[in-house]
């Protein structure tokens, strides 16, 4: 008689079946891609609505061992997500309609300074230390660039208010990172005493954020030069280049989001001749993109709904209030209508992405930060990451811009 | 402009002989992807109640914005007017993060994508027409010669009808057609044949009897108006002019100017020397040397009408201006002749200049962008 957990033959698996870890992530992410199609096609809302949520299920049934325990490659993976989309984001960005259109960069100052004051005095009131309420706004002027550029590229909206969303999202995505960076120059100062350390700090990430844009998209453009990059191949090379740029990026501790910005925008701006994104390029990043957004949703806590979660609602509403009036006020003189700078403003409020990454590594520099801002920035990025697509497609079609 | 029919053509309006006037149809192109863009409502809403001269009016779809001149004494002031409505649209243009072009056709654009602009006479058009009335994603250039009477329009109609190849291959602009090179130099025009009213007007040679073709044509039920007739000439009779409609729009400004003044000079010559007298056998070369224009520009062959004569049509135009010279002379038009004569002997136009683009950078995005350029002056043609 054979033992009952020995195979039959050598060649047939142990019983029970040991499956490994990345296959339960497969399938949660092959479950996401599908559910997406379902609320696309019933229900008419982005595909990214969906992902989240399937991601809180998962979170639900299996906890977040599955994130946790592959924390390394997943990070890469998301890393990798968020590059390519601000990348896309920043060749969005033409500096020269900037020049031409002043009253575009007052509205972006605008709003992103109305966004940063309404959480910070609300913050403060609510009896957050000065610190901590000064890193949740410089959180909060962010618009999530994941959700804008998904659902403005799935919907293929053109118009004045997709146009500038986009270019609003970058802008005040360069102003989040770069204050945020400055107030934790602030607390390196607060927390260890050391004056040289808290200028360097910013200092550094910047100057090096724009060091490795200007790198990157020199290269890419050095690749246009003899590569079709509308080519299915070229987009093989651009992506391992986006890949190596990250490892290094990760490699010298800077910020993925603002080097990834960077080379879109120096690369768009670098040359006169028209660039258009190569639309393969884009595709690929979309399974990546379904990953992201589950990770998002295996991320949220119900413990943290509950104790952060009134206080995020009352934050998100004056956030957008503080958006809306921002776009609103120079409006006319910006060159929209007041009914599209009504949708603008309110196409502005989703806040997720970044937010998540930046409350976590904050969460890893500052133990102390656990307790305070974790989790209403983590339940403020949950709420958001739900409704956020869904106000941004309803705005996208009440503006007549959607062509899908 | 709703679908009531006009049982009575409009009482030919008086108008000094010889005024000019000039519409041109733009491409409306997105700053993203260079492609045209429904940004009509945008623009127009923006130039709302800014100072320039002449007019800017919806078009067919809301990637085309038409703007006009008033009435223009001769070529300097065409130019003037022209570069003045220019610049305020660009600067509006500029405002918004998008772009205008010139040119017959979108290089690339997909019509299936354009939606109609929403005013009643261009639902009803796209309700008639179906695909075509979107395949109408084309931009000419009207050129409108006044005239002191109706039986004088007609007779300048006809007698035009022989130089209609000089006009195409002058501001020939559209060689791309969704994103193939057609071969043509004005691609545009084959979209315009494709409508069962267009070609040529019947000929005749009183207001009278023009009125009772219209009356005619309106019992069939055919017709509705005279803007249902998409001939390559037409009397405008509420203007009291004779409209000029086979150009493509051209890549400049100073072109389109260029090209009004040479048909205005045409006009003076023909109404004073009386080259010769029209006649309906004029018309048997017609479609010939129409297609030889569209097709080839310069290098087409032209027949003359009443002789088996065949020419170059360059060298006909060339032989045409040395013709009217005098004519161009006394409107002060010298220097709109002698620039378009120099761009004949180089056999340069708009369709040459966008085949070398193209073949420069070997993108379609980028050769809008020059396009958008050049037309907002900020760039000279190469």
């Amino acid at each position: 008689m054979l033992p009952i957990d020995e195979p039959f033959a050598f060649f047939l698996p142990v019983w029970p079946l040991q499956l490994s870890p990345p296959l339960w992530i497969a399938l949660a992410v092959v479950s996401a891609a599908l559910a997406g199609e379902w609320v696309r096609r019933y229900l008419g809302l982005p595909r990214i609505t969906a992902y989240p949520v399937i991601g809180m299920l998962v979170s639900a049934v299996a906890g977040d061992r599955l994130v946790a325990e592959h924390d390394e490659w997943l990070r890469w993976g998301l890393n990798v997500a968020l590059g390519i989309l601000l990348f896309e984001l920043g060749s969005r960005v033409d500096l020269r309609w900037l020049r031409h259109n002043r009253w575009l960069l007052v509205t972006s100052v605008g709003e992103s300074l109305a966004a940063f004051a309404a959480i910070f005095t609300l913050s403060r009131y609510l009896g957050l230390a000065s610190e901590t309420a000064a890193l949740l706004a410089a959180i909060g002027m962010s618009t999530s660039p994941a959700v804008i550029m998904r659902v403005v590229t799935e919907s293929n909206a053109q118009g004045q208010v997709s146009t500038r969303l986009l270019v609003l999202t970058a802008l005040n995505t360069i102003y989040s990172v770069v204050t945020l960076h400055l107030a934790m120059g602030v607390l390196h100062q607060r927390y260890s005493g050391d004056w040289i350390l808290a200028i360097a700090h910013p200092l550094y990430l910047l100057g090096a954020g724009l060091i490795f844009g200007k790198l990157l998209a020199m290269t890419v453009d050095r690749l246009r030069r003899w590569l079709t990059l509308h080519d299915e191949y070229a987009s093989i090379i651009l992506l391992s280049l986006v890949l190596m740029t990250i490892g290094l990026i990760e490699a010298l501790r800077l910020p993925v989001t603002l080097c990834m910005l960077f080379a879109g925008i120096v690369l768009r701006n670098g040359e006169r001749r028209a660039w258009v994104f190569p639309e393969h390029f884009g595709s690929v990043g979309g399974v990546l993109v379904v990953l992201l957004f589950l990770v998002a949703g295996i991320q949220v806590k119900l413990e943290h709904l509950l104790t952060g979660g009134t206080l995020a609602l009352v934050l998100i509403g004056a956030r957008s209030l503080a958006k809306l009036g921002g776009v609103l006020l120079f409006a006319r003189p910006a060159g929209i209508s007041w009914r599209q700078g009504l949708l603008l403003g309110a196409a502005l409020s989703p806040a997720a992405g970044p937010v998540m990454v930046a409350a976590s590594d904050l969460g890893q520099f500052y133990p102390q930060l656990q307790g305070t801002l974790m989790p209403v920035a983590m339940s403020a990025a949950a709420i958001m990451e739900l409704a956020g697509p869904v106000i941004v497609a309803l705005c996208l079609k009440w503006s007549g811009e959607r062509r899908d | 402009m709703t679908d009531e029919i006009d049982h009575d053509l409009p009482a030919f309006s008086r108008s000094e002989a010889l005024t000019l006037g000039i519409e041109l149809e733009l491409q409306i192109v997105g700053g993203q992807d260079y492609n045209l863009i429904g940004a009509a409502p945008d623009l127009l809403r923006e130039m709302a109640g800014r100072e320039h001269p002449g007019d800017v009016k919806p078009e067919i779809t809301d990637s085309m914005i038409e703007l006009s001149t008033d009435i223009c004494r001769d070529y300097q002031d065409a130019l003037t007017q022209l570069r003045g409505i220019r610049d305020q649209l660009v600067h509006q243009a500029d405002r918004l993060g998008i772009l205008l072009s010139g040119g017959g056709t979108h290089p690339f654009q997909r019509w299936e994508r354009q939606a109609i602009f929403d005013a009643p006479r261009f639902q009803l058009l796209s309700q008639l027409y179906g695909y075509l009335a979107k395949q109408f994603t084309i931009f000419g250039q009207h050129v409108h010669i006044g005239c002191a009477c109706p039986d004088r329009a007609l007779w300048l109609l006809h007698a035009f009808s022989r130089y209609i190849p000089h006009l195409i291959a002058l501001s020939a602009a559209s060689p791309f057609v969704q994103g193939t090179d057609t071969g043509f130099q004005s691609a545009r025009l084959n979209s315009v044949f494709a409508f069962p009213l267009s070609g040529r007007a019947p000929f005749v040679l009183s207001w009278d009897d023009f009125n009772a073709y219209y009356r005619k044509m309106i019992a069939t039920g055919v017709v509705k108006s005279m803007k249902d007739f998409y001939w390559d000439i037409r009397p405008k009779p509420e203007f009291g002019t004779i409209e000029l409609r086979v150009m493509d729009t051209p890549r400049t400004v100073e072109r389109a100017a260029q090209i009004a003044a040479y048909a205005q000079a045409l006009a003076r010559y023909l109404l004073e020397e009386k080259p010769s007298q029209p006649q309906e056998d004029d018309y048997l070369v017609y479609t010939f040397n129409r297609f030889q224009a569209c097709r080839f520009g310069y290098a087409g062959t032209l027949v003359v009408p009443g002789s088996a004569e065949q020419r170059n049509i360059g060298d006909d135009i060339i032989r045409t201006m040395a013709a009217i010279e005098m004519h161009a002379y006394d409107l002060g038009a010298t220097e709109a002749l002698n620039l378009l004569r120099t761009e004949v002997l180089q056999l340069r136009n708009g369709a040459r200049e966008l085949r070398d683009s193209f073949a420069r950078e070997n993108q379609f995005e980028e050769v809008v962008r020059q396009s958008s350029e050049l037309w907002a002056g900020r760039t000279d043609p190469q």
